[in-house]
């Protein structure tokens, strides 16, 4: 039997058009008809609503459900958490988890980050099932805390939260923290109210994401690519066989030193668990230190090894060219 | 020149090591709480996971440097081989990066020793 309506919790911030909006698509503006069905229809099913122009955060909102609506039909959403929604599903288990991973980011961050989640490569740590887990917790201890048998009680719910939280930032870390919460960090969002839960997603952005998650999946290649790319196109415009031996040395020797000590980095890792201040400097030194190398190993080239053609030799000169 | 020749052969052996890890190891080692949340994201069916491969290469050579995160018996879990395979390795690794940055620190000095100093860009 097909449900009629689905639950969600009002956010600081919402009001019943954004809501409409975020869930449909549908404005006073550019469907003025379906926006004015859909309030009727919002207001109906919330009669404890007394004044619809001022919604209290916090509170559960029942929405209806448009089976008929051009923009549910085409993408058939895959979001199964919704109390009575439909749960067909078109994508695999993997992908649905990076989708409601990156619909989290996107909703939580207005889109700044979902560019940058991309570039990060296949999973990151806010793709991180882990991550997940603990918002959800937090968010299922809330509502143990708000239901009326109070299944726990303040002080408990504020030790569960702060635990979670502190787990979560130690996570993330203090670069994607700000990035979430760019006024206050999570504390800060959690302390005026914000509940740090998974959001509903429209349909909309469902198809948005799936786009964008198939691109996250290939990110670390293409950047990868990306390198090697300039440097062949460096090499293809070089004026002299000199200067294309020049770069060809300066990318190997630094790419190779990169890695190396990439992986010296990674026996640092596993004998210290570090935090991301300790990550970050060492990443910096790494960058520095394979960038010196490069220059280093280029210089020695053209003090002692120009009279080697390392282009032409290894046939690159035929892959680079202009 | 040496030490940049033998990195080739280093990364297929490191490759080689991915897919011959003994299951076991990943099993046992490879989740909460021994790794963290953020390591288990960034290096497992990634382009960076041959990164986990090197990080339990270490531990599995020298079981003392995983004493921190509880992972001490890890060496157990694995043939002899490739247990020496994992000490050769790894002890290549820390040499090279050393070689690395000694090199790179002692040709800057020479170069403005010389009066010749590195050009760090080029043209």
């Amino acid at each position: 039997m097909t449900p009629s309506h689905h639950e969600y919790t009002i956010r600081p911030g919402d009001s019943l058009t954004r809501i409409i909006y975020d869930m449909y698509g549908w404005t006073p503006h550019n469907q003025p008809t379906t926006y004015r069905a859909t309030l009727k229809g919002v207001l109906a099913l919330n009669p404890h609503l007394k004044n619809p122009d001022r919604i209290a955060a916090g509170t559960i909102l029942r929405l209806p459900e448009h089976p008929t609506s051009a923009v549910l039909q085409q993408v058939r959403p895959i979001v199964l958490k919704q109390q009575g929604f439909a749960t067909e599903s078109i994508v695999s288990p993997i992908e649905r988890e990076r989708v409601t991973a990156l619909a989290w980011l996107a909703h939580n961050s207005n889109w700044l980050t979902v560019p940058g989640s991309i570039l990060t490569g296949t999973t990151s740590t806010l793709l991180a099932k882990g991550n997940q887990q603990l918002l959800q917790e937090i968010s299922d201890a809330y509502a143990d805390y708000t239901d009326k048998k109070k299944e726990i009680n303040k002080t408990t719910f504020k030790k569960i939260r702060a635990a979670k939280t502190e787990q979560f930032r130690s996570n993330i870390g203090p670069v994607f923290e700000r990035y979430l919460y760019p006024k206050k960090g999570i504390k800060g969002a959690l302390s005026t109210g914000i509940k740090v839960t998974p959001p509903m997603v429209t349909a909309r952005e469902i198809a948005r994401l799936q786009v964008l998650a198939r691109h996250a999946a290939k990110a670390g290649v293409v950047l990868t690519g990306i390198g090697l790319t300039a440097a062949c196109k460096e090499i293809a415009d070089a004026v002299d066989q000199k200067e294309k031996n020049e770069i060809f040395v300066d990318t190997v020797a630094s790419t190779t030193a990169g890695m190396l000590i990439g992986g010296a980095i990674g026996l640092f890792l596993i004998s210290n668990p570090i935090g991301w201040g300790t990550a970050l400097l060492l990443a910096t030194s790494s960058a520095a230190v394979s960038w010196a190398a490069g220059k280093g190993v280029t210089y020695v080239y053209d003090k002692h090894g120009n009279q080697i053609d390392l282009v032409r030799g290894t046939g690159i000169d035929k892959i680079c060219r202009s | 020149m040496g030490l940049f020749c033998s990195a080739f052969v280093f990364f297929p052996c490191v490759i080689a090591m991915h897919f011959l890890m003994p299951k076991a190891v990943l099993a046992r080692y490879w989740k909460e709480p021994y790794m963290r949340v953020a390591e288990l994201a960034f290096f497992t069916n990634t382009i960076y996971a041959p990164m986990r491969t090197i990080m339990l290469m270490w531990v599995i050579a020298f079981p003392r440097f995983g004493k921190k995160r509880g992972i001490t018996h890890a060496d157990t879990l694995v043939p002899w081989w490739y247990r020496t395979i994992c000490k050769v390795l790894s002890i290549w690794l820390v040499s090279a990066v050393a070689g690395i940055v000694i090199l790179t620190i002692g040709v800057f000095i020479y170069g403005y020793a010389t009066g010749d100093p590195v050009p760090l860009t080029r043209g």
